[in-house]
Formats: structure tokens, C-alpha cells, sequence
């Protein structure tokens, strides 16, 4: 599943900036490929200008049907998606269902308002984050940064966590024979979990690590994919097994077997 | 022409007129109870009397034709001990009596009237008691037969009704007062109700609305009430929601500029003095730009009922040293841990903004202290600025309110937004935040919020430091 982009062939070691095209890790913030989908063409350009500054490659698209054509014709290539909700026809949350749909791309969605059932939808929706209009390039570019990041401990070997099986080196997770197809965000809030070995994770340290947020960041968004990652871990995602909520504080896995 | 109004309450008018009216009835129908009652009374005493009285001077007749007027003492005293009697012999004045009477008693007129063959009654005063007294002439001679009846025991029964039919009266004015203190109450509920629920208009409630009555009389007032703060509230929101309106489709501009902005500022050295200057300038206003829509924007967010956001327990300890970038001794933070119910963002977003205040316009943060004391989380501010005038203290929190301070120090990027939004945000979590006078000069913000409230934690496990 997990294509990664390939920019031109691999030479020699060295010859080239860009990242080797190594499996799972996704490459860093230079040369990341951004599907931009905007339907205000000034926005699109000024963004899609910025965003080059900041070393992407942007391709903008006005609107969901573009953005999916584009993402056909394209999605290998794609490492991000930033995806405005407010869209004429086709609306954001049926483009960003689309998208997950069999992809691990990470997206991020421009909301209305913090406080907008938006977030929750757009999350619910398969979005990995988040930002509110004005959106800057700079402060994208730190969020982007934080989705491309390499899984902590990526060169370690599989794992077992209760009757789950990660691969950092695939960014795969399986049981049994089954793939639990995971985005990219999901398998690096397992792994910071499976990481503690069953220790408490606090909801600030999850947020930190996964999305790069500190103190501040909103907890909906940990808890939106907490509740993701149970219904593709738990046998019954209401009566969570796996992955525990400590009350008021955050999360832990849980090691007994 | 309208009348004066009366300086008194309704409801004392009403408790009044109730049992002014109520005496008035009652007083009517106890009087004329108290007058039948008391002439039937007397009427039948003087018929009973007067009987008596005949048979009694029949008697004494047939002992003066028998010419044995020696035997009338005993006769008198035989009449019995309940009546006083006496005879009048003749004009000549001879006297007998069997008792206490004496002719000095008898009032002239009865003594008139009595002669030629009548008889006559008089109520007289004998010895100190009412007496009805009854001459009747006896026949053959020009003397009387004078017979006193005493009226003790009716006057006792005429005092014994008449204090029953006054206690009477004042129970029915009584009954009267409260009835009418409990009318007026009831028919001044209504207008209390719109009292409180007008009260509490004016002091910001739009939600009131006076429930609906089947009482035609009150029902048109109850209708206006209700459609003016329906009104009130449908503007209130209308104005605030535009005020959110504009400063939300002030956003999308404001991307592309922003966007823009950081290229240019990128390309910085490829200008030349003058067009680096206004570059500059555009910058910084755009900065502020910025920073006056996401104030606007969450503050009118807040005025346009914005949905209340869940709070959490937040060390405030935790809270501050990430809301405030200063991390030195400045900062003076408890061992203990303090505890509150709030949204993170926002409380943030309070001391942050004071921190702001402080470096932008008190000429730097001096220190900030939490402590926690009786159920507050009390956190102070200090600053080394010039101060801020007692009568500016509270105008300061107020939106775009700049003060001399303010302005002597030149507000850089301020929105005029942040003490207002520091207000609400503490507000939010139900506290309160004000400016005094430090010791030794300068500006001290305080601000406190309840705490101590216990939170059910989850299982205690240490947080593990991988």
C-alpha cells in the first residue's frame, strides 16, 4: 500500500538531497509534495507561493473534484494533503472520506472555527490535524513537519503489543494475518503508546510527540484519534482492551496478558 | 387629567379598603342586631313588669277600700325581695315603702303622668343601677303605687351581646385586612413577576420570558414583555454575531496577505531603503491586523453564545510556566499543587495577555505569584510601569479602552482587545481579575478563581520518563 514518492531515480548514496525513498518513514519538510485544495484563488496562490518558499511542492486545486482527479492521477506523489472544509460542491468531509479511503496520506484540514463541530467531524472523517483560518505557511510548515516526522525508534524491530504486531520498518500493524490499515498518525500514537510499555502516557506527552502541539494542543484531537485507533484495534471499541483511558490524565496499553 | 396617584402602596390600599369595608357591614348589621334585640328584651321585661306591677297595685287597692293601709307593709314585702315598692297614700304626701324607696326617688313626671287613673314607666338610675320604674294610679284614691323593678340582669345580658357584636366587628375587620393584604397579593403577582423578570433583563438576562396566562387582563401585557425581549435578544445577537460575522470573513483576506507578507519578508534584502521601510511598516501592521481579528473574533464569539467549552483540572503551576515564555525566578510558582476546573486555551490565553500588558506597557514584568488561599487560586501580576490612575482601573478592562498609560507607553501590537479579553476569559471560569497599586510602585493585576474542587482521577500510575 504504502508507496512512498519518488523523486527521479536512486543514484549512488550522496548524489542526491532529496530523501532516499525508503519505505514507511515519510521524507522530510524539503521537497514534500502538498495537494493544496482551496476554492479562493488568492488564498491558493499566496499559500501556494509561501509554501514554496518554505521548500514544498504545492499543487493547488479549487475543489473536490479536482482534488480527487488530482489525487488519482497523483496521489503517489502527494505527501500531504491541506484540504478547506468550506468547499463549493463536493463538501470537505465527503473529499477527505474519499481520501482516506485506502490511503494513509496525512491530511490536514482548514476548519472555520476552533470551536466548530467542524474539528470533531473532520477528524471523525480521517483528517490528522487541523488549522483555523488565517493559516500561515510558517506555522504549516511546523504542522507538516510534525505529520512527516520519522515513528520514533523506526529502525527497531517488530513488536508485539497484546496480540498486535508493529513494524516500525513498515509502519505496518497486524493481527494475525490480518493489516489493520492504519494512517500514518494512528501507527505513531500506537507506537508512543506501545513505547511506555505500559506506563501512563499523559494526553500533553501523546500530543507533543504525535502532533508536535506542547501544553496547548486541543485534546479533542488526541481523543478523535484514540477513538479511531480503537475501532480498527479493539474487538469492542465501547469496552476498550487494549488501549486504556486514564481518567483525567491520558492513556496507557495495557500490558497483562 | 389624570389622577394624583396615590402616595400609598397598592397593597395597603387594597388591605385597607378590604377591611374598611368589612367593619362597615358588619358594624351595620351588629347595630341593628344590638337595637332589635335589645327592645325586644326591654319591651318584654316592661310587659312582665307592668303585669306584676297591675296585680300587685290591684292588691293594694282592695287593702285601702278595706281601709287596712296598717297591713300594706306586709303586703309590700310579700311582692318579694326582687322589686322595690312604695305607696303614695294621698297628695297629703303619707309614704310607705317596704324597702329602700323613698318618695325622693320617684322623678315628678312619673308622679304627673300617673294620675287620673294611669299608669307610666320610667327607666330611672336606682341606686346606681339601672331600674325601670312603674307608677300606677289606684283607683278611689289620688295616691300611686310605685313599683322598681331592677335591669341588672338584662343590663348584664344587653353589655354581654353588645361585647359579642363588637369583638364580632374587629374579627370581621380583621378578616377583612388579611383577605384583602391576600387579594392584593394575588393580584399583584403577576406585576411581581414582570418586576423580577424585567429585573432581570436589564441586568442581562434575555432568556426571560413571563409565561402564558388565560387571564385576558394580563395576557396583551405579558405578550409586549415577551416580544420586546424577544426583540432585544434577536438584535443583542444580531449585532454580536456581526461583529463575529465580519471579523470571520476577514479571515480569508487576511490569509493571502499574511501568505504574501512572508514572502516578501523573505525577499527583504532585494529592496532598497525606502520600499524596505514601507515593507517593514505593512509588516508590523499587518501583524496587528492580525492579532485585533482573532481578539475580535473571539470575543464577540463569546457575546454571541458560543457554545460553552468543557472544563478540565489544570495544575494552574503546569499552566503558567507555559502561558508565560519568562522562565526565571520572576516567575514564583507554589510546591503545592493548585488545582482548578478550566479551559486550558483560555486561561492560557488570560496570562499570557497579562504578561503582554506587562513588557508592552509596564515597562516589564517584576514578577507573578500564584498562590492558592480559602478556595481561591490568587495569581498577581506586578509590573515597574508608571501605574495606572484609580479612576482608569476598571475602564482598562473595557474593549479598545486605552488609557493615558497606555497611550504614553505607545501600543505597539496591542488589539485593544487583551485586558477585555483577560476579563472574560477569567470571568469564564468564574473569577474576577482587577488592577491595584503595587508596593513600591507600579501596576499589580490580580486575578482569582475558585478552586479546591476535587476531580476524580483515574488510577494513580507514575508517569513514566521514557
Amino acid at each position: 500500500m504504502s508507496t512512498m514518492p519518488t523523486f527521479g531515480p536512486a543514484i549512488g548514496l550522496g548524489s542526491v538531497p532529496a530523501p532516499a525513498p525508503a519505505p514507511g518513514p515519510a521524507p522530510g519538510a524539503a521537497n514534500a509534495s502538498v495537494l493544496l485544495i482551496e476554492d479562493d484563488p488568492r488564498i491558493r496562490q499566496a499559500l501556494t507561493l509561501s509554501l514554496e518558499d518554505e521548500g514544498y511542492e504545492v499543487r493547488g486545486v479549487r475543489d473536490g473534484e479536482e482534488a480527487l482527479a488530482a489525487f488519482a492521477a497523483h496521489g503517489a506523489t502527494v505527501d500531504v494533503v491541506l484540504l478547506d472544509l468550506m468547499l463549493p460542491g463536493v463538501d470537505g468531509l465527503t473529499v477527505c472520506r474519499a481520501l482516506r479511503e485506502g490511503h494513509d496520506v496525512p491530511i490536514i484540514i482548514v476548519t472555520a472555527r476552533t470551536d466548530s463541530s467542524d474539528v470533531i467531524a473532520g477528524l471523525e472523517a480521517g483528517a490528522d490535524d487541523y488549522v483555523t483560518k488565517p493559516l500561515v505557511a510558517s506555522e504549516l510548515n511546523a504542522r507538516i513537519k510534525a505529520l512527516l516526522r520519522r515513528v520514533r525508534g523506526s529502525g527497531s524491530p517488530t513488536h508485539a503489543v497484546g496480540d498486535l504486531v508493529i513494524d516500525p520498518a513498515t509502519g505496518l500493524v497486524t493481527r494475525g494475518e490480518e493489516e489493520l490499515g492504519l494512517t500514518k498518525t494512528e501507527f505513531r500514537l500506537l507506537c508512543e503508546l506501545a513505547a511506555a510499555h505500559g506506563q501512563l502516557v499523559t494526553r500533553e506527552q501523546l500530543l507533543e510527540r504525535v502532533w508536535g502541539y506542547g501544553y496547548f494542543g486541543d485534546t479533542r484531537l488526541l481523543d478523535v484519534h484514540v477513538m479511531r485507533l480503537r475501532r480498527k484495534t479493539e474487538e469492542n471499541p465501547s469496552n476498550p482492551q487494549l488501549i486504556l483511558t486514564v481518567r483525567g490524565m491520558g492513556y496507557r496499553i495495557a500490558t497483562a496478558s | 387629567m389624570l389622577r394624583r396617584p396615590s402616595s400609598l402602596p397598592l397593597r395597603l390600599r387594597l388591605t385597607a379598603a378590604f377591611c374598611g369595608l368589612s367593619v362597615l357591614i358588619t358594624g351595620s348589621v351588629a347595630y341593628a342586631t344590638w337595637k332589635l334585640s335589645s327592645n325586644y328584651m326591654l319591651d318584654s321585661k316592661e310587659k312582665v313588669s307592668l303585669n306584676q306591677a297591675d296585680l300587685n297595685a290591684g292588691r293594694i287597692e282592695i287593702a285601702i277600700e278595706r281601709q287596712q293601709t296598717d297591713r300594706i307593709p306586709d303586703l309590700l314585702a310579700g311582692f318579694g325581695s326582687e322589686v322595690q315598692s312604695g305607696v303614695l297614700l294621698d297628695d297629703a304626701g303619707s309614704w310607705i315603702s317596704s324597702g329602700d324607696l323613698r318618695p325622693e326617688d320617684v322623678p315628678e313626671e312619673l308622679l304627673n303622668l300617673t294620675a287620673n287613673g294611669r299608669a307610666a314607666r320610667q327607666i330611672i338610675s336606682f341606686e346606681k343601677a339601672p331600674a325601670l320604674m312603674i307608677g300606677i294610679s289606684l283607683a278611689g284614691t289620688s295616691g300611686a303605687f310605685i313599683e322598681v323593678f331592677t335591669l341588672t340582669e338584662l343590663n348584664h345580658n344587653f353589655q354581654f351581646i353588645s361585647w359579642m357584636l363588637l369583638i364580632g366587628v374587629l374579627v370581621a375587620g380583621v378578616v377583612g385586612a388579611v383577605l384583602g393584604y391576600w387579594a392584593a397579593r394575588r393580584a399583584l403577582r403577576p406585576l411581581t413577576l414582570f418586576t423580577t423578570s424585567a429585573a432581570a433583563v436589564a441586568a442581562g438576562n434575555l432568556d426571560v420570558r413571563l409565561p402564558s396566562t388565560r387571564d385576558r387582563d394580563l395576557e396583551p401585557l405579558a405578550k409586549a414583555f415577551n416580544e420586546t425581549t424577544e426583540r432585544l435578544q434577536r438584535r443583542v445577537t444580531r449585532d454580536a454575531r456581526f461583529a463575529a460575522d465580519v471579523s470571520h470573513e476577514l479571515r480569508s483576506p487576511l490569509t493571502t496577505m499574511l501568505n504574501a507578507m512572508s514572502v516578501l519578508r523573505r525577499r527583504r534584502s532585494e529592496l532598497t531603503g525606502s520600499a524596505e521601510q514601507a515593507l517593514d511598516l505593512l509588516d508590523a501592521e499587518l501583524t496587528r491586523f492580525h492579532r485585533m481579528v482573532t481578539d475580535l473574533l473571539e470575543i464577540s464569539l463569546h457575546d454571541a453564545g458560543a457554545p460553552a467549552t468543557e472544563l478540565e483540572p489544570v495544575d494552574l503551576r503546569e499552566l503558567i510556566s507555559e502561558a508565560t515564555r519568562h522562565h526565571d525566578s520572576r516567575i514564583q510558582l507554589p510546591e503545592y499543587e493548585v488545582r482548578v476546573m478550566a479551559d486550558r486555551r483560555r486561561l492560557e490565553r488570560a496570562f499570557a495577555n497579562l504578561v503582554e500588558n506587562a513588557d508592552q506597557h509596564g515597562s516589564g514584568l517584576v514578577s507573578l505569584r500564584l498562590l492558592a488561599q480559602d478556595g481561591w487560586a490568587r495569581i498577581e501580576v506586578d509590573d515597574a510601569g508608571p501605574g495606572i490612575p484609580a479612576a482608569e482601573r476598571d475602564l482598562i478592562f473595557d474593549r479598545f479602552a486605552r488609557g493615558q498609560v497606555g497611550m504614553a507607553a505607545g501600543t505597539k501590537s496591542g488589539s485593544g482587545l487583551g485586558l477585555a479579553l483577560v476579563s472574560q476569559h477569567i470571568g469564564h471560569h468564574g473569577g474576577t481579575v482587577w488592577a491595584e497599586d503595587r508596593p513600591g510602585g507600579g501596576t499589580r493585576f490580580v486575578i482569582e478563581i475558585p478552586h479546591g474542587v476535587e476531580i476524580p482521577r483515574g488510577v494513580e500510575i507514575p508517569r513514566g520518563d521514557q
